[in-house]
């Protein structure tokens, strides 16, 4: 029997804890089941947030400091979420150490007025991945966060050293950005 | 979507979402992550080893300090290895991982090492060999779990271990400081 061949009626998130407490006894093939299974979410994530050329790097920046963390997994949340959290934590550890609030914002009102003058074709106007890659970083990390992680602004707020109403200008900008975008214009 | 009141998402923009999907790296990127995984070694190797190491010292020392009482009956010493240097030689790097309590626990440890160097000649060589053995045991479980939790400040397990480690040693060095006092 295998873990990823549960037993009917096996709910898929007592695999995964299974799975990450055999990793965290060093089970280095359930870790890497673990790997198969997130690769892509994790990988997507963090393209979104931190970019194509960095994706790659990041992604297995977050699956070596997961191995490194799994010891401390209480189960208390599926470990996507846990690893999704981390995941973020590693993206914003590489891109914003160091920057201030004031920093972060005064860069993306410039950033943000170079993406949209230089919007896409109307051709993949209407591929918002490419659309999401032209925002400025703060603004597409809140965006990503927000409208497609689904976080709070409370929780993106925290995580990323804001305000909550600078993270809610960040959105309202981000999405006009993308409606702009979108539209060809 | 986050659910915290603000402007509601324009509907074009909320079915582009809708459509995004998740897409796996160009390359399998798990030949680069393996080599990285460092071995794992308190789960498993602390769970077994420290177990029996801190048993059998502790299993040498009450046989050493329990045949001490009941068999020796004269104060007649052999000069071999010290017990204060055995237990002197416990690990000083390890002190940087102690947290206060346990760095209260090895403050007593330092203070019995010095009343058992003072008294240690009271005890027959056989003794002091056994006593000695646990206590370099004992010495090794702490440098083991000091080595862990420097590795892994954040894992509570490897932190019970090294408290319980130092506690029982403690609890040698009392056990040995109270037959030494009372026999002297």
């Amino acid at each position: 029997m295998t873990l990823l061949t549960p037993l009917a009626g096996t709910p898929a998130l007592d695999i995964e804890t299974s799975l990450a407490r055999a990793a965290a006894e060093g089970d280095e093939r359930a870790f890497e089941r673990l790997y198969r299974r997130h690769v892509a979410r994790v990988h997507t994530l963090v393209r979104r947030m931190a970019g194509d050329d960095a994706a790659d790097d990041l992604t297995q920046d977050v699956f070596i400091r997961a191995w490194q963390k799994l010891p401390t997994f209480r189960a208390e949340s599926a470990f996507g979420t846990w690893l999704h959290r981390l995941a973020v934590n590693v993206v914003l550890s590489r891109h914003r150490s160091g920057q201030s609030e004031r920093k972060w914002v005064t860069d993306d009102e410039f950033a943000m007025g170079q993406a949209t003058r230089h919007a896409p074709h109307p051709a993949i106007a209407m591929d918002l991945e490419a659309a999401i890659r032209r925002l400025p970083e703060g603004s597409r990390q809140v965006f990503v966060l927000h409208d497609v992680e689904g976080w709070t602004h409370q929780e993106i707020a925290g995580r990323l050293g804001l305000v909550v109403g600078t993270s809610k200008s960040q959105l309202s900008r981000a999405r006009a950005a993308l409606r702009r975008m979108l539209d060809g214009l | 979507m986050g659910s915290d009141h603000d402007e509601p998402l324009d509907p074009r923009l909320r079915d582009a979402i809708a459509t995004l999907r998740d897409s796996a790296p160009v390359e399998d990127l798990w030949p680069e992550i393996a080599p990285h995984l460092a071995p794992r070694h308190p789960a498993g190797t602390l769970l077994l080893r420290w177990p029996a190491a801190i048993a059998a010292g502790l299993i040498i020392a009450a046989a050493s300090v329990g045949g001490t009482l009941l068999i020796q009956r004269d104060t007649k010493t052999v000069p071999v290895g010290s017990v204060a240097s055995a237990t002197a030689a416990a690990p000083g790097n390890a002190l940087a991982a102690f947290t206060p309590a346990d760095a209260a626990l090895q403050q007593a440890i330092q203070e019995l090492e010095l009343l058992v160097g003072k008294t240690e000649a009271a005890l027959d060589a056989e003794t002091r060999e056994g006593i000695m053995q646990s206590l370099t045991a004992l010495d090794q479980a702490i440098a083991d779990a000091a080595t862990q939790q420097r590795a892994m400040p954040e894992d509570p397990r490897i932190a019970r271990y090294l408290s319980s480690a130092l506690q029982k040693k403690l609890g040698v060095l009392r056990a040995v400081t109270q037959r030494t006092v009372v026999r002297t």
